[in-house]
Formats: structure tokens, sequence, C-alpha cells
């Protein structure tokens, strides 16, 4: 496939996506560093280490297919594509799939990755829809352990230096199999608050910062792109174990008000759900109810309640919600109240990390600490049976946006983006 | 936007519309798109409903009939609801002895990979759901081009331009200083009357509407009239299009800023001051957005109603304005842009066509053209 | 001092009373007149400065209003503000403009009073604004007290309301009602000022009160029409907590919004009241002992002496002429005291010459009793020498002879009775004790005396049951008996009722023998226990005195009573028992 094929096919899992705007007519430009500034504090690329944290996670299934490949990878529709692999066949006499892999594709150490007899097989137990959708999934990256124990992979940039959870730096693979990206490197600061990232990004210190969903609608600054993501983020109230009973979070589900939410706080960003995963994803996130009926709730409260409230007070656009959240709470009887220590509920975000249900589903049974329940016929099963297992109720889907210097061409594909030195500061 | 992928911008994906989605402002390639509908092998929909009819059936009791209702909340035409519901009620069709009948909601809905059939097949006690997912045809791709615009310069004037009308014999020119009015003698254009409606405001607005005896003048905060001739001053009162002291508009029944409005098809077109358009359906809900100008005008011509839009282009640089369709709520360029001498300050439907302000970046100047269609090419 | 052994109170006890009672009496009135002159003193200044703070007060709270409604007419003028209500600005919009404004709380609501933006409570968008707000107030131009809820909980504020836009929104805005308000008021030491807030929360300068429910009976005082009310709290177990209040009611359209409250401290007046009783109680102590070692030593003065007085008088009722009492002073004690031994020796000598007078008169008697005794035979004798001497020569000397030794004889048996009971008088034995049973020895001598009949005498016995043996010397007790029974009989020459009784006592038994005969004068009641002193034409007189020395030795008392007329009564007292010879006798006085 050539390259004007591949530029086509999503990164990752199909995340971050963009639609296409008018482009100026210039040629992009090798070299150039991208400096980039995000509030998740990530632990590391290792795709077998899942981090427990929210964020972290999200920001780690971001960045780590720039480093670690795997065999396929999904399109913008979801849809399996070659990519470590080739092509793959089915023996049937042995019942296995048998995948070929790319020829010449180097580890970031400069050898070239080659499974013996150029190929790798995997049993054919399950239907190839789901092998496929398996191998594309982050935990199937291809990563090679090195003599000095460092991970090698094959992606477009390698790892040159990790402070775990505070910066990192990638630089390009000159021998990438799908070409040198365009950037000489990537800095990323990890950690960092949206306004210290909006205070960097004024100053010029940073070319790519994050920002809320809710600014998402503000007069764009001169010299300043705003990207966005489809819904990548599920809002959700997150409740510790079984302490709260499941009568009395469906009491709060139906006491917030996710009407008002939305049109005020979020400035009408992302989309009101009452599902784990968005509609773009699914198309079935109408199916989980999202309405609020107050008289229902107080009836299912038989006595006034005080629960402890969790949330991440420095995010700014979930503060609000969660400030909201508990005043309408307080109408149904139910007081959420700050608390130390482990908080019976909590206003937390769930990342979206693939662009396959059900791979987006593993992770979210991960980080809700559910029971890993068997893949059922439809993934709306199997969202429903999360669902139910871990108590967590979804508000919002929001996208994420991104603030991004002029010069910055080609967001998010990394591999593809580059650097304008003559763009208007 | 164009949908070819000819020229120098590659050809754009189709985009499946979510329920918010956004576009970059600025050039980039992204990430990608949702939603590329480009089907090598697809899934019709009577297949669909098919195979969901043939799910549904399984989960009904013997003596169960069904009643069938329907929505949409796709990027499909509303005529596939009707249909996907008529075939749908037809297959679960069953004479039965004492039937029950039970409600099933049909819902239309969509994802990355293509169409979802949704059937919520409710009970007193439970609620039961099957779905198909399909995909449907290539769409008819949007043809090429198929209008020229071409624009006449009408009048030039150091102050700000903000309406202009041609009459008959006349010509009205709304500015930031009032309305004038000029009659055509020798060949040029002379000053015959002129009213005082002084706009004090960055970035004016104003716009002029006009029948056979009156001129009505919209500007930020006011609304006046004025005999067409200029013969008494203007009747001026508190309210019209116009917020007071902006330069976004004011409709009543909406909430928010915007630059521009235009209704095509029952959806609201708003050019709302994120610099993007915002498209609402009747219930104002969104139902899409993509990037453009802050400019707009409906144009009703060649058979159609088409959409004037000017570039992204900001103050400091040329403008252009291209004729679009809307196709599924997406925009897809028929007609070449016609570029202008700088940016674009007011863009209003006149007639079949439309006038647009532009302000010359060389001279400062600015300029008012005429901008008409040419249907055959 | 007479010391009864009973209930009565001595002189010094009264005089302790007394002096105790006009010192204690005395420091009272006075400790008591200090006190309230104290306590007024304090009001009066209390309430001057209490008016003060109360007014400095007021003046602080409209100062404090009128800013209010000058930041909240700002905010609402504000462009801020405005964009707010019209729908263009941030839900939170609020806190900026709020900020601007230099207020705690700003509320931008709708006509219907539904929430634009809250500065305090950015979440609460879109619901009612529920500051507890009179709905006449939300049109209204003045600045009043309204209780605010926020997140963490309710406060009270003073609020003002403008109308935003021609009316299109409203603005409520305020500032919190802090202890910083009270703390701008200069107070004088011991003073402060409170703000007492509905339902139940009251204010210092320091910050929350915590126990405003104490505070609950004067603000139920503010609410009657009056208004002002005064009024004292304790505040702990502790009286030097107590404050005394002017409490003045703030009001709105009726309804209480507030109670200012200018507090001063009673610990002072408190204090200096507890220093007064104190002294009063400390001076009064001293005073009653004082007074009580000045009544001890002035009774001392006054009583032992008297004492001594008393002691000696004692004695010499008792019989000891011969006490004396010291004379310490010169002073009308010391004078009495000089007195009293003046009086016993005077006693003394007119005992001696009592004695010797008694003596001589009773020699007299007993030579004149000897004389008329003795004469009775010796005439006879007499007579019958001579009637021998003159019969010596007649015939009849034989039968003369014989006559007279006949009679001779008879009257020498009479002198030699007589001089027997003399003898026996003057040589009575000692008394040889034994337990007797005096009703046995009464029956015997009666019987003795009622052996010859005596017809017109009616012996009557009153004899006690039981009980009445005794110690004494029976024949001693027969022989005195029996001369007063004997005198009894005597003294009823035409008949009558000879009455003996018995009775116990205490102390033993009373013998009375009871005549009915004609009965005796005073004066010879008091002689006729002299010896040989008898009323008798016959006797020796030594009966009485017989019976007397009998008792006497019997340690008894022997005494008469008698009426002319009515016949007469001897009574004998005679112990139960006898002191032991042998045991130490203690100096009688």
């Amino acid at each position: 496939m050539g390259r004007t094929a591949l530029r086509w096919i999503a990164a990752g899992n199909a995340i971050l996506a963009l639609a296409v705007a008018l482009e100026a007519a210039h040629r992009p430009r090798y070299g150039g560093e991208l400096r980039v500034e995000m509030r998740a504090a990530i632990a590391g690329l290792d795709p077998g280490a899942v981090s427990e944290d929210p964020v972290a996670l999200g920001a780690q299934r971001q960045w780590m297919p720039l480093v670690f490949e795997t065999l396929v990878r999904l399109d913008d529709h979801g849809r399996p594509q070659p990519w470590l692999a080739t092509s793959w066949t089915h023996e049937t006499a042995r019942k296995i799939w048998i995948f070929q892999v790319r020829k010449n594709v180097k580890l970031h150490d400069g050898s070239t990755w080659s499974p013996a007899s150029g190929s790798i097989t995997i049993p054919d137990d399950r239907p190839i829809e789901h092998i496929l959708r398996e191998l594309a999934g982050a935990r199937s990256a291809i990563v090679v352990k090195a003599e000095d124990g460092s991970l090698l992979g094959t992606g477009p940039f390698r790892i040159a230096r990790w402070d775990a959870g505070k910066s990192a730096t990638l630089v390009a693979h000159d021998q990438y199999w799908g070409g040198r990206p365009f950037l000489d490197s990537i800095s990323i600061q990890m950690g960092r608050s949206l306004a210290d990232q909006a205070s960097d990004f004024q100053i010029g210190k940073a070319d790519a910062v994050e920002i809320a969903a809710r600014d998402l609608r503000a007069p764009k600054q001169r010299g300043t792109t705003i990207a966005t993501t489809p819904p990548m983020d599920t809002v959700a109230l997150q409740f510790d174990g079984g302490r709260v009973p499941a009568q009395l979070r469906q009491a709060l589900a139906l006491s917030i008000d996710r009407a008002s939410i939305h049109n005020v706080l979020l400035q009408k960003q992302g989309e009101i759900s009452g599902a784990l995963l968005p509609k773009w994803l699914t198309g079935y996130s109408f199916l989980f109810p999202a309405e609020r009926n107050l008289v229902r709730a107080k009836q299912l409260v038989p006595a006034p309640l005080s629960l402890t409230f969790g949330y991440d007070r420095q995010d700014a656009a979930i503060r609000p919600i969660a400030e909201r959240v508990a005043v309408n709470a307080s109408e149904a009887g139910i007081t959420l109240r700050q608390g130390t220590g482990a908080a019976d509920v909590q206003l937390v975000r769930l990342p979206v990390t693939a662009g396959d249900p059900w791979l987006a589903l593993q992770d979210l049974t991960a980080l809700l600490k559910a029971a890993s329940v068997p893949p059922a016929a439809s993934s709306y099963e199997n969202e429903k049976a999360l669902m139910e297992s871990s108590g967590v109720i979804p508000l919002f889907h929001l996208p994420r946006g991104w603030m991004l210097s002029s010069k910055v061409k080609n967001w998010p594909r990394f591999e593809d983006v580059w650097l304008d030195p003559g763009a208007a500061p | 936007m164009d949908a070819t992928g000819a020229g120098r911008q590659q050809s754009p994906p189709r985009i499946l519309l979510c329920a918010s989605f956004v576009m970059i402002r600025a050039v980039a390639r992204g990430f990608l798109l949702l939603m590329i509908v480009v089907t090598a092998r697809a899934d019709t929909l009577d297949d669909a409903v098919a195979a969901l009819a043939k799910k549904v059936s399984a989960r009904l009791g013997a003596a169960e009939t069904v009643r069938v209702t329907s929505r949409n909340i796709s990027s499909l035409p509303a005529a596939d609801t009707a249909r996907a519901q008529t075939a749908l009620t037809r297959a679960l069709q069953r004479r039965v002895p004492n039937p029950k009948q039970v409600e099933l909601a049909l819902t239309i809905s969509e994802n990355l990979r293509g169409y979802l059939l949704v059937a919520e097949i409710r009970r007193e006690s439970e609620t039961m759901v099957e779905m198909t997912e399909f995909r449907i045809a290539a769409p008819v791709s949007p043809p090429p081009a198929a209008f020229t615009m071409e624009s006449k310069l009408l009048w030039e004037q150091e102050t700000p331009i903000l309406d202009i009308a041609v009459l008959p014999d006349s010509m009205l020119v709304l500015d930031a200083a009032g309305l004038a009015r000029y009659e055509r003698r020798a060949g040029k254009w002379d000053r015959a009357a002129a009213v005082e409606i002084p706009v004090i405001i960055r970035d004016p607005r104003g716009r002029l509407e006009t029948n056979a005896d009156s001129a009505t003048i919209h500007e930020p905060g006011v609304k006046c009239t004025v005999p067409i001739r200029l013969s008494a001053p203007p009747q001026c009162e508190e309210g019209g299009r116009f917020k007071a002291e902006r330069n976004t508009q004011d409709l009543h029944d909406w909430r928010g800023e915007f630059f521009a409005s235009a209704e095509l098809g029952g959806d609201t077109l708003l050019a709302e001051v994120d610099g993007r358009i915002h498209i609402h359906d009747a219930a104002h809900a969104p139902q899409a957005v993509f990037d453009g100008g802050s400019d707009l005008a409906v144009i009703a011509a060649c058979g159609g109603r088409h959409i004037a839009l000017t570039g992204n282009g900001d103050t400091a640089s040329l403008d252009s304005i291209a004729l679009y369709d809307l196709v599924n709520r997406t925009p897809v360029r028929v007609s070449e842009p016609v570029e202008l001498s700088g940016p674009v300050t007011a863009l209003w439907p006149a007639g079949e066509g439309a006038v647009a302000v532009a302000r010359n970046l060389s001279t400062g100047k600015y300029g008012a053209y005429s901008l008409t269609l040419d249907c055959g090419r | 001092m007479a010391r009864s052994r009973g209930s009565a109170v001595t002189f010094r006890t009264k005089l302790l009373f007394i002096s105790s009672f006009m010192v204690a009496g005395a420091v009272a009135l006075v400790t008591g007149a200090v006190s309230i002159s104290t306590r007024r003193a304090f009001d009066a200044i209390d309430r001057e400065r209490r008016q003060a703070l109360l007014a400095q007060f007021r003046d602080e709270l409209a100062a404090r209003s009128t800013e209010v409604a000058r930041r909240v007419e700002l905010a609402a003028l504000s462009r801020g503000v405005q964009q707010i209500a019209a729908g263009a600005a941030e839900y939170d919009h609020a806190q900026t403009e709020a900020a601007s404004a230099g207020l705690d709380f700003l509320d931008v609501v709708e006509p219907d009073l539904t929430i634009i933006s809250s500065a305090h409570w950015p979440a609460r968008f879109g619901y009612k604004n529920d500051w507890q707000i009179a709905p006449d107030d939300w049109h209204s131009s003045d600045v009043f007290l309204a209780r605010i809820p926020t997140p963490e909980g309710s406060v009270m504020a003073l609020t003002a309301v403008r109308p935003v836009a021609g009316g299109k929104a409203l603005v409520a805005g305020g500032r919190r009602l802090s202890p910083e308000l009270l703390k701008s008021l200069g107070v004088a030491p011991g003073m402060r000022a409170l703000l007492w807030l509905p339902p139940g929360e009251a204010i210092g300068a320091e910050g929350s009160i915590a126990d405003p429910q104490k505070l609950a009976s004067l603000i139920q005082a503010v609410r009657t029409p009056n208004g002002e009310a005064t009024g004292a709290v304790q505040w702990t177990s502790d009286r030097s907590s107590s404050e005394a209040f002017l409490a003045l009611p703030i009001t709105r359209a009726g309804t209480l919004t507030g109670v200012l409250l200018a507090g001063t401290s009673l610990s002072t007046q408190l204090g200096l009241e507890r220093s007064i009783l104190r002294t009063g109680l400390v001076v009064g102590a001293s005073g009653i002992v004082i007074g009580v070692l000045l009544g001890w030593w002035t009774t001392e003065r006054i009583t032992r002496p008297v004492e001594r007085l008393a002691a000696g008088a004692r004695a010499v009722a008792g019989g000891d002429l011969s006490a004396r009492v010291e004379v310490l002073s010169r002073d009308e004690i010391g004078e009495l005291a000089r007195a009293f031994n003046v009086m016993t020796e005077q006693l003394l000598e007119q005992r001696d010459r009592a004695i010797q007078a008694e003596r001589v008169a009773a020699w007299r008697e007993l030579a004149r009793r000897l004389a008329h005794e003795l004469k009775n035979p010796l005439f006879p004798l007499q007579i019958t020498i001579e009637n021998l001497q003159r019969s010596r020569e007649s015939a009849e000397f034989d039968e003369v002879f014989r006559e007279s030794t006949t009679t001779l004889l008879a009257e020498l048996g009479n002198l030699k009775t007589i001089i027997g009971r003399f003898s026996d008088f003057a040589k009575m034995p000692a008394p040889q004790f034994e337990t007797v049973d005096i009703n046995e020895i009464v029956r015997g001598v009666m019987k003795l005396n009622f052996q010859l009949e005596r017809p017109n005498v009616k012996p009557v016995l009153e004899l006690a049951s039981d009980g009445t043996r005794i110690q004494a010397d029976p024949d001693q007790l027969r022989r005195a008996l029996g001369n007063l029974v004997l005198n009894a009989l005597d003294a009823m020459p035409e008949g009558g009722t000879l009455l003996v009784r018995t009775a116990l006592h205490d102390w033993g038994v009373r013998l009375e023998i009871s005549d009915s005969g004609q009965g005796l004068t005073e004066e010879e009641c008091q002689r006729l226990f002299t010896p040989y002193y008898t009323t008798k034409q016959h006797g020796t007189g030594l009966g009485l005195a017989i019976a007397q020395s009998v008792v006497s030795d019997h340690h008894g008392k022997i005494s008469v009573s008698s009426a002319s007329g009515r016949g007469t009564t001897f009574t004998i007292d005679l112990p139960a028992s006898q002191p032991d010879p042998l045991a130490p006798t203690g100096e009688t006085a």
C-alpha cells in the first residue's frame, strides 16, 4: 500500500479523529521538535503494563502506537487493516491462521524484526473477526526485549528518554518501514494542569496543549488552532465496591439533570449519554437511559442519605460538573460531601481507548475493576453486563481538545505532523 | 470542501456525522475522519431489515404481534426510516388468534462502522434489544462543480459598505454612515440623497431590505424604515436582526451568538462565533458542524437552493466565495470559488444571486460585488 | 454566775450572742449598703457605655449597608452582569463580577428568580434563588439582612437587590456579616458587641458564639413592642462569666432579622461585690471574734468573781461560814467580794455568838428545866424531910416516917428518872445501821403505844406498800418515833386522830406523824426542837430533841408544820442508805 493510502488509515485505534479541512498548499518540511504537554502522567508505554488511572490509560493508548505497533490496525471505520502483518490465511488442516509479516521492518535498535519463517500463527479457535480485533488491540503490540532489558518496538518513534510521570522524549525512527516521520522528535511534558499548559502555550513553551471541552467553543486566538476529537472521554459516576446499593445508585442517576450540565457547563460540547461507549463507536448508546426523573429518584431514597464524593479538583471540566451533580443529588435527598479516604462515589473520566467496542470495553473492565465477562454475542450485551457489574453511571461523552500553535501541521497523525517555521506566530 | 479529491485539495472523506463532530479550523490533515462512507461491500437497508426481522421474530411469543414505531438518528434520509419501518412491519406481520400486541421501537442509528438498526421489543416487564449493522452502497458522489459563479463589482468606496441594493432606477448603498441613494447619470452613479444612520461599532454590520415604497435598514440594535427615495428622515426603533453594539445577529428564538444565518431544507445554518457553521434541525437540535467563514447566504438558482460560503481566511488574507450543496448535512462544493481582493465583510442573498462586500487589502477600499450563477457551466 | 445544770443560758453566752449580733448586724448593713451602691454605680456606667456601643454599631451597620447598596448598584450596571442577564456570558461569570464589585455573594436571576449565574454557588444555575429574601424585597431599594445558603452552610449577609437591564433580570448581592464587622468597633475593655441572627446564631468579634441559646430569653424580650431589652446572661457555671446586655432588634417588615447586643462583663462588678462581701465577712467575723474575746475577757472580769461569790454564798448556805472570796480587784466586783467576806465574817461571829447564846440559852433552859424538874421532886423531899423533922417527936412519927420514906423513895425515883433521861440524852450512842423496814418499826411503835386502850384516839396508818427498807438503827428509830407518837397523843387529850404515814421517794422514805390536836404557834414551832423545850406540863422536853438527834444521826431531816386548831404534823425524811463511815467525805460548802 502506498503512503497516500496509509495516510488514510487510522493511527492507533482510530482515536483522535479530526475532520479534514482546508489546507494550505505547502509542502511538509522535515525537522524540528514538537513540544506537547498533557495532564496525564504515564509511567511507561509498555503495552503489557496497563495503568489504573483512567487519564493515564487514555494517554498511554494514544501514544503507545507511535512506538509499538500491532500486526493489524483498525481503520477509521473500525475495520482491521494490514499493518505489521501484510496478509493472513487460514490453514484448515492445522486449524491455524497464518499472518505474513511485513518485510524489512526495523526495530528501534536497527535490527530487523523477523519472526521465524516470516509469519505468525494463531489458532483458529474463534472467528477471524475476533482474532483480528484482538490483534489490533494495544495488548497485542509487537514488543521485543533487547539484551539490556529495554523494550524495542517498530513504530515511527522510539523512546529516547522516559522520566516516568514527568517527561519523555521520542525521537524519529530513521528506518521506520513507513518512512521516517517529518519530526525529529517529540518532547512530552506530563502531569501539567490545564492552566499551566495554557500558560506555557501563551509564552511559547509548548506547541500543543490540551484544552477543556467547554473551551472548545471559545473564539480561536490569533495564531492558534483548536483541534478536537469526537467524544473520547466518558464522564461517569463510579461507586466504591458494593457500599452503595443499586437502588440508591439508580436514584442518584435519575436525579442528575444532564441537559443543564450539557448546555451550560459543557457549552453543548460532547453528548449526553447513559452508555459507557459513545454513539459514534456503537450507535446504540441511546438504549441506555439518561433522562432525569426526580420524582422517581425521591421515591428510591427512603431517608436522607449522605455519601462521600470524590473528583479531580484539578480537572477544570470535572469540577463544575461535580458541583452541579451534588446540587442535583440534594434534590433527591442525597447529600454528596467531600470526605477523606476512599469516596463512596467518584466522578471520573473513563477513556475510550479503541475504535472497537470490544477492545474499549476490555480497558474499561480493567479500569472499573470489574470481573471480566465472557464476550457476549454483541458489544451491547457486553457493555450492559459491565455497567451492571460495576454499577457505573455514565453521564456524558466529551471530546478531547488540543490547542495547537499555527506551525503545527497535520495534527494528530504524528508520523505526518510537521512544523512550519514560516507559519504566523 | 471538495468531495472529488481533485485539485490541490485531497478528496475529503465523506463524513458521517456524530452528535458533536468538530472540524479543525486550520490547515491540518487529521488523524482521521470518523466515518468515510466508502463501501467496498455493503449490506443494504433491506437486507438489514430482513435480518433484524428474523432476530425479532425469534424473540416474539407465539401469540405476540408487534406495533412498530420508528425514528432516525443517523444521517440517512427520512425516507429510509419510513421504508425500514414499513419493511419491518411487513416482515413481522403474522395472523394469530387472540394476538397480544407488543411495542417495537425501531431506531436507525450509525456508528464508526456504518449504520445500525436497533429494535427494542417493549413488554410490560422487560425490554429486549436486537440490532443489525449494515452499510449502504456508496452514495452518489457529488458531481463536479456544476455551476460557475461570476462576480461583478458594483460599487467601491472608503466607508465600509454594509449592504447594497440595486433597484431598477437607482442603487441604495448602506454603509457605516447611513443610507445613500445613487442614480445613474451619464454612465456613472451620482449621489442623489442620503440619510444618516451611523453605526459606531467595530466590524459594522447592516442589512438592507427594500420594497416598492420603502427600505428597511437593520443595524446593530436598531431597525429603521425610510421612504425608498430617501425623501424623509428614517423612522427608527430598537430591535432589528442585529444585537445592539455587536456584530452578531439576534434571532429571538435562538440563544447564543452568530454572525450569519440561513434556512435551508428545514435546517437552520448559523455561522457562529467559533468560526464554524452549525446546522440545527427544526427543533433547534444541533446536527452538524463544519468549517466555514463568518458569512453565508442561500442562493436559490439553477433549480435548487445552494449556499454561498466564504473561505476560512482571516481579515488579513484574501478570501473567496464558493457555492455548496448540503448532502446529508455535509457541504459539497458545487462551484469554483470566486476569489476576492480581500476579506469578505458582508454576504447577502440578492435575488437569484448574492451580494458580497470585500475590503481590498491593497487599497483599503470596500467593494460591493454581485454574485450570479451561470447554470449552464 | 449561776451555772445551772439545766438549760439556763449563761451570762457569757448572752453577752456573746449580743455582741456577735450587734457586730454582724452592723457589718451586714454596711456591706449591703456598699454593695448596692457599687452595683448601682456600675449599672449606670455600663448603661451609658452600652448605649454608646450600640449607637456605634448601628452607624457601622448603616455605613456597610450603604456600601453594599453601592456595590450592588455598580454590579447591576456593569457590562458583565448585563451580559449575564442577556445570557451572553459563562454560567460562572458572576464570580468575576462579584470579585470586581467586592461582593461576597452575587446572584443574577430572571424575574421569576431562576438563577442565571451565581458567584458563590455556580452550580446552582437554573435553580430558583433560595436566599431568604421576602417577595417584596426583591423590588426594594433597601439593604437588609438575608440568610444565604452556600455549599458550606448558610450565612447571613447584608443584601441588596437591583434590577438589571430595565428589569429583565435582577441582581442580588451581599457581603457576609462577619466577625470583622464587630472587630472594627472600638469597644472598651470588658465590653463586646454581638450580633444575633435567626434562627439562632450569634457572632462576636472573635467568631461564632458557642452557646447562642443562652441569649434566648433576651431575644424573646426584644420581640415585644418596646423592642429594647436588657438582661444578664451567665455563660458558664462560674458567676463571673455573666454579662449584662442591652439588646436592640433589627426588623424588616415586622420580621426579626437580627438583634444587636452590647454586653458588659459583670466579672469586675461581681468581683468587687464578692470582695466587699468577703471584706464584710472578714470584718464581721473578726468583729465577732473580737467581740467574743472581749466578751470573754469581760465576762472573765465579771463572772469569775461573781462565780466565786456565788461559790462562797453556796458555801455559806451550806453552813461553812468560813468561806471567803478572793478579792482581785478594786472595782465593784472587788467591793462586792470584800463585802461578802465581811458579811461571812460577821455571820460567823454572829453564828458563834448565836451558838454561844444558844448554848447559854440551852444551858439556861437546861438549868431551868433541871431546876424545874428537880424542883418538883426536891420540894416534896424537902416537905417530907421537914415532916419527919416535925414528926420526930410525935406519935405519928412512924406513920409519918413510913409515908415520908415512901414519898422520899418515890421522889428519889423521879429524880433518878429525870437524871436518867438527861444521862441518856447526853450519852446517846452512835447509831448502828442495819437494813430495817420502816413500816415494821411504825407498826411496832404504834402497837406499843396502843397497848393501852385509848378510846378517843383513832390510829390511822397509811404506809407505803413496798420498798420501805432503809438503813437505820432500829432502836433509835423506835425511840424517836415513840417520842413523836407520845407527843402526838399528848397533844390530843380530848382524843382525835393519829395519822402515821410512810411514803417512798427517790432519796428515801418520808415519815409523817400527824395529830389532830390544837396545833402549835409559830414560835412554838421554832423552838420545838430545842432540848427541854416543851409545851407539855410534864415531860423533860427531850423527846423532840432526842428525835431530832436521832434523825440527824441518820442524816435525815425533821420538820414540823402546824396551824393553830388544826393539828401538827411532824415530817421525817430518812435517806435509804447511809454513807460509808470509812469513805472520805468531800468538803461541803
